[in-house]
């Protein structure tokens, strides 16, 4: 039975490594295409949540829980537009500063326009109730978004590895001169790549809602976990992030439920015990322009 | 009359008038205080900021553990005491930034910025939930500024006097270092890690020393504001507090000048002081200031290109290793 009860907590804890990952693939993604690290990232994610949880009494919950990230994803064109394609050539620290005085201005349009108390979306009946498997209770609705999670991982990995969309991207991972001696502007990636990234975010806000509170600083938290994440992972590589998003999401969900009191800490000794062993992270490439 | 006595004769002058013109345009000398309070700490983190070159999320971390750290030992070990406390929590921080600096120095560049990040929300976590030590939400109150001597430092101006004083020991400690040869090391380090190394310098030395007078300044301030307050919350451990003190030091020119984070202190205490009394989105505005000032302002920028010509931006041909 106790063995039975550890795996439901595994079962959770890959529901949380979902959302986790989320937010921190497009975080990755963006960081190792455009140097730039996004700290308003949370803030897409906080915006998201808001949006679906607007919009689902007019059009319906699944509706609005897929147009929210296509809102998000056009508003990520003029946020590649205006303010990161300034800071390409830049100093990575400047589009550190700019990104954090973004999620500043994100969480406080928030307050203004939604207020300061928490909103809660309600859960169409359809996806209520759980799912028996032999012994084990699951949430249906945790299930099903797993498996959103899982088929959004997939096409992002087909995306990567089988178009020509995606070798361009990889290349510029690798060597961005490279492309650009081939003759081929990595600039109009950029927007496609913040447009996934962004989108990607606002798609956990939106699947998230209905589970956890909506606030206007729910973009700050997530954003130091999806950091945590990444670190671990190593960045710039996408089985890394995946990796240590599982890592992350099962050790959490494992804590909560034997060591309440270190849930939030269990994630930063993750972090320093990583780093210690493998200062990269767990699938990290050294990349010279992020440590100068 | 030299730069220096010039900005030491400045930084005097401003100290002396702070609080009278703070009451002309009708602010308290608790606000006055609070200004000082933060040039400390903005003090503190320019020296990492400015003149070393790396960006950390992790200063309001050393504040509030300096404020946690300085209102224990007076509870506890050192009843209506100031300055012991002061020197007190200032050697804990010392000791603790060394432990963590030479953890997290062993990255650099964006992946150190994101370190300290990670630091600052630990230490927020821990300071929110280890509710016996620290008071939890509640914030850890129940100690008071206590004597020097025979002076009683409840009354607002003598408080803010024994910090103008200590603000003004810091601004002239600082300002030694800064021109000192070690100074001019971080500058070096700053403007090129690599040549630094080349020059026999061990950068890493030099940088562990610099994150630690850094974070000793600033939890210094932190433990200031602590008694200014009679409250220490968690809160002045959080990501948001790291990020106004970064915003401050950027606003005022990063390594344009020793004064510069006066400067941005200044202008952020008048701009919350002034707009909080018509708005309370007052941090929407301070943001979008701060957004444009990062990207149009000429000193920031400048200074970033002549650094990125090291080797740092992504679309450029890169500078050879």
């Amino acid at each position: 039975m106790q063995l039975f009860f550890l795996f439901e907590q595994i079962v959770n804890g890959l529901v949380l490594a979902g959302y986790y990952l989320l937010i921190a693939l497009g975080l990755s993604m963006i960081f190792s295409v455009g140097g730039i690290v996004n700290l308003a990232h949370g803030g897409f994610y906080a915006l998201g949540a808001y949006l679906a949880v607007t919009l689902t009494p007019k059009l319906g919950f699944v509706p609005a829980v897929v147009a929210s990230p296509l809102l998000i994803a056009l508003l990520g064109i003029l946020f590649e537009r205006f303010i990161l394609q300034r800071f390409y050539r830049e100093d990575p620290i400047l589009s550190l500063l700019v990104t954090f005085g973004l999620a500043m201005v994100a969480e406080q349009a928030i307050r203004m326009i939604w207020g300061a108390s928490p909103l809660s979306q309600v859960l169409p009946s359809f996806l209520k109730g759980g799912v028996e498997i032999g012994p084990l209770l699951f949430s249906k609705y945790r299930l099903i978004m797993l498996g959103v999670v899982i088929a959004l991982l997939a096409s992002i990995w087909l995306l990567l590895n089988r178009t020509s969309f995606g070798r361009v991207i990889r290349a510029g991972i690798q060597n961005p001169d490279m492309v650009g001696a081939l003759g081929i502007r990595l600039q109009p990636y950029m927007t496609t790549v913040v447009m996934i990234g962004v989108g990607l975010a606002a798609v956990g806000g939106a699947l998230f809602s209905p589970i956890t509170t909506v606030h206007p600083a729910m973009g700050s938290e997530i954003l130091t976990i999806a950091f945590i994440v990444v670190i671990i992972g190593g960045l710039g590589s996408f089985w890394g992030v995946v990796l240590s998003a599982i890592l992350v999401g099962v050790v959490r969900s494992v804590t909560v439920q034997y060591v309440p009191a270190a849930a939030d800490a269990s994630m930063y000794i993750l972090m320093f015990l990583v780093l210690l062993l493998r200062p990269r992270g767990l699938l990290g490439e050294r990349m010279v322009k992020f440590e100068s | 009359m030299s730069s220096k006595t010039r900005t030491l004769l400045t930084g005097a002058i401003v100290l002396c008038l702070l609080p009278f013109v703070f009451q002309a345009i009708g602010l308290t000398a608790t606000t006055a205080t609070m200004v000082v309070i933060l040039c400390i700490a903005t003090l503190g983190l320019n020296v990492l900021m400015g003149y070393t070159g790396l960006i950390s999320f992790g200063h309001a971390a050393w504040f509030g553990m300096g404020g946690y750290a300085a209102a224990l030992l007076q509870k506890n070990f050192l009843p209506d005491q100031l300055i012991l406390p002061v020197i007190g929590s200032m050697i804990i921080i010392a000791a603790m930034s060394a432990i963590v600096g030479w953890f997290i120095l062993r990255r650099r560049g964006v992946y150190f910025a994101l370190l300290t990040l990670a630091f600052t929300a630990l230490v927020y976590t821990v300071s929110y939930r280890w509710t016996a030590l620290t008071g939890g939400e509640d914030g850890l109150g129940g100690f008071t500024r206590g004597f020097i001597g025979p002076i009683d430092l409840a009354n607002n101006f003598t408080y803010y006097a024994v910090v103008a004083v200590i603000g003004f020991g810091v601004l002239y400690a600082l300002l030694r270092l800064v021109h000192s040869p070690f100074g001019t090391v971080l500058v070096a380090i700053r403007e090129n890690q690599l040549r630094a190394e080349f020059q026999g310098y061990d950068v890493q030395r030099y940088k562990l020393i610099a994150f630690v007078i850094s974070a000793t300044v600033t939890g210094l301030a932190g433990a200031l504001s602590g008694f200014l307050h009679y409250i220490v919350t968690a809160e002045s451990t959080s990501i948001e507090f790291s990020g106004e003190l970064m915003a401050m030091v950027v606003i005022g020119g990063m390594h344009a000048h020793i004064l510069g984070p006066g400067v941005g202190v200044l202008f952020y205490i008048l701009f919350r002081e002034l707009f909080s009394i018509t708005t309370s989105n007052w941090m929407f505005w301070f943001g979008l200031i701060f957004i444009a000032f990062v990207m149009y302002l000429p000193g920031v920028s400048s200074a970033s290109a002549r650094r990125s010509g090291a080797g740092s931006g992504r679309f450029r041909r890169k500078a050879p290793p």
